[in-house]
């Protein structure tokens, strides 16, 4: 590990301007992940329009530390009203909710709010050690292996993070053709612009990011809209029993499990929090010794998801900025707005802007500790903002969205395909495919294409130079196992119910 | 139903898309595959997929057809006008500004999500509407439509 680098990384985290971007991300992240309907994905997506004129160090951290603190902010909601903001929360609801019930509606924000910021902490750290080692690896990386590189992210985001693989890989290739739009990068030939010059430099994907996320889920919301109805109502006053470090002590065990579990999960490309949060929420009642605690309001319960959904945030940073594979739908945003910053994510970021990513590191690192100090103080004010109606938050999405795409180019086109793509969105979600995929897709497909090309041109058009690197070779049996796997999976379950069926 | 249009209308985008791969000019041709070599591909991977879905989404529907009539959720009429004030807002908004278009977003977007009590909307409308003029126009220097005639006027004094 460079430490000038470490030293020069903290010195610019901690500029008045960029420490007071990660409290403002981890806030505003706090109060999005909170608000049920705003995803941390589609938090990040409405503040990208804000770093159009920002540095990179400065746009990057902000976003960070945004999606650092809508981990937390899901806990919230979940815990209060058993309601999760966040899919990566459905698991504290478990045991969150019935302790607010009890009245323990503090402690469990308490636990929650602890163990999200030893997960983030515990993540963070293996990060600062295990990304010199991982770029040392990436320096071998070459055009097949990139190539291999773009096809894993895909079928990662495409397998893990949707309902259905097909669905999702078919959004995944529409994003890839949509990135092709424009001039071919080799030749300067024009292709699948349909004669429009807005067309000619490529489709922004930024109002498809805009319009696919946000507008989308505020179609959705009008669409399902019913009489006058509050977002929330918080009822009694949450009760602040504070939590001692001592008493988190008791659960040290469980701590650990769930940092360590959550940020191997983060880790694996296309899984994130929400598979991290559940799997270590079973492990903790399975090594229970009094199981029947849990779902009734048992401390570890709460503890375990929020450790490892937090861990798997760090976690999931890993691959997206190492590799340039999300970990997550929310990562694929992150990607996106690296791109956006004229940065191409991949093995050579670490190489390239070695400073960035140890400032992203911190700036996690930060928001995390703030959360733990913090946090406490800042519920009930969270939980007065819950009391919103959806009719005065959408408003504000819409503003937004229109505003997001608008300024990235200063172009009211821009605004018709946000639009396009927002009630494109809205039946991508409503029949299970994949906005997430989508996106990667575009946020890929150039890199992909190039990859493969450039390998072939070296290579005088032998298909078989990319089986004839070892790097590339595993990539592609990951690609096959990931894409492969939940099938083979799915008809020897379909096997076992019909042998079952006949049995009786 | 509204499943299996989704997936005709998305071999249609594919069908155009594969169209537009054939007019590529390829004479200019520097790899193996050339400008068209890899859209084509990606676009028959994905026509294979979306007919494998819809195949199997024909089946479920044959298998499950509900008796009664499908409702259309979509032709209610709060979303139509949402998207018809977005479409009027792009029209428009070179014409009555920003911050003007900013009011006929927020004030309708509320009142089709049942905020009808006047002083609230009213006040979050007029809010609303000039924080992101004065955030995005003045702080962030966006060069926002401004209008034409009173609303240009006004909007001087925003940013």
């Amino acid at each position: 590990m460079d430490t000038s680098l470490l030293i020069e990384a903290l010195k610019t985290i901690f500029m008045p301007t960029n420490f007071l971007l990660v409290l403002a991300g981890m806030t505003l992240g706090v109060f999005f992940g909170a608000l049920p309907g705003i995803s941390s994905s589609m938090g990040i997506v409405l503040m990208i329009p804000f770093t159009y004129y920002m540095g990179i160090i400065p746009s990057i951290v902000l976003l960070v530390a945004l999606y650092a603190g809508s981990a937390y902010g899901g806990s919230i909601t979940a815990i209060l009203f058993n309601t999760p903001g966040t899919a990566e929360s459905v698991a504290t609801t478990f045991d969150g909710y019935p302790m607010a019930q009890q009245g323990k509606a503090g402690k469990a924000l308490g636990l929650a709010m602890s163990g999200s910021a030893i997960g983030g902490i515990f993540s963070v750290l293996v990060m600062l050690l295990l990304a010199p080692l991982l770029s040392k690896i990436a320096l071998k990386i070459q055009s097949a292996e990139y190539f291999a590189l773009t096809l894993l992210g895909i079928a990662c985001i495409s397998s893990v993070g949707s309902k259905n693989l097909s669905k999702a890989l078919v959004t995944g290739l529409l994003g890839i053709i949509i990135a092709m739009v424009g001039m071919d990068p080799m030749t300067g030939v024009s292709r699948l612009t349909f004669g429009q010059i807005n067309f000619l430099n490529g489709i922004e994907y930024i109002p498809i990011m805009i319009g696919s996320f946000a507008m989308a889920e505020v179609f959705k919301q009008v669409i399902n809209r019913k009489s006058e109805e509050k977002t929330m109502d918080m009822g009694d006053s949450v009760s602040m029993e504070s939590i001692k470090l001592k008493d988190l002590l008791v659960y040290k065990v469980t701590i650990i499990k769930s940092a360590i579990i959550g940020t191997a999960v983060g880790i694996l490309p296309g899984t994130g929090g929400s598979i991290a949060s559940i799997v270590s929420y079973g492990e903790a009642a399975r090594s229970s010794k009094d199981k029947a605690r849990f779902g009734n309001g048992a401390e570890e319960g709460v503890l375990a998801p929020e450790t490892a959904n937090n861990a798997a945030g760090g976690g999931a940073m890993i691959p997206t900025l190492v590799l340039g594979i999300p970990g997550s739908p929310t990562t694929a945003i992150i990607l996106a707005a690296l791109v956006l910053q004229g940065l191409q994510p991949g093995p050579q970021l670490m190489t390239e802007q070695p400073l960035l990513l140890y400032c992203i590191f911190f700036s996690m690192l930060i928001a995390s500790t703030v959360v733990f100090l913090s946090g406490r103080y800042a519920v009930k004010a969270f939980a007065a903002v819950l009391k919103l109606p959806y009719g005065i938050i959408a408003p504000m999405i819409v503003m937004f969205s229109i505003i997001g795409a608008y300024a990235r180019s200063n172009d009211m086109f821009q605004i018709w395909v946000m639009l396009t793509f927002g009630v494109f969105g809205y039946f991508m979600k409503k029949y299970q495919f994949s906005a997430a995929s989508l996106i990667l897709g575009i946020v890929l497909g150039n890199m992909m294409e190039e990859s493969f090309r450039r390998q072939l041109l070296i290579s005088n058009g032998s298909y078989m130079s990319f089986l004839q690197r070892p790097i590339a070779v595993a990539i592609f049996i990951a690609v096959a196992f990931v894409l492969f796997f939940p099938i083979v999976a799915g008809m020897m379950e379909k096997k076992k119910a019909t042998a079952a069926a006949q049995n009786l | 139903m509204g499943e299996i249009i989704f997936h005709i209308f998305l071999l249609v985008v594919m069908g155009a898309f594969y169209k537009q791969s054939l007019d590529i000019n390829t004479a200019r041709m520097t790899d193996p595959i050339g400008p068209a070599g890899f859209p084509k591909t990606i676009i028959y991977v994905a026509v294979i997929l979306i007919v494998i879905s819809l195949v199997s989404n024909i089946k479920n529907y044959k298998a499950n057809k509900p008796k009664e009539k499908e409702k259309i959720k979509e032709l209610d009429p709060g979303f139509l006008a949402l998207l018809g004030i977005i479409v009027f807002f792009v029209l428009a908004v070179n014409y009555i500004g920003f911050w003007f278009g900013g009011i006929i977003i927020i004030s309708s977007t509320m009142w089709i999500l049942n905020q009808r009590k006047i002083s609230k909307l009213v006040i979050i409308t007029l809010v609303g509407s000039l924080v992101f003029t004065f955030v995005f126009g003045k702080i962030l220097s966006i060069p926002l439509p401004r209008g034409y005639g009173i609303f240009e006027t006004i909007s001087y004094y925003i940013y």
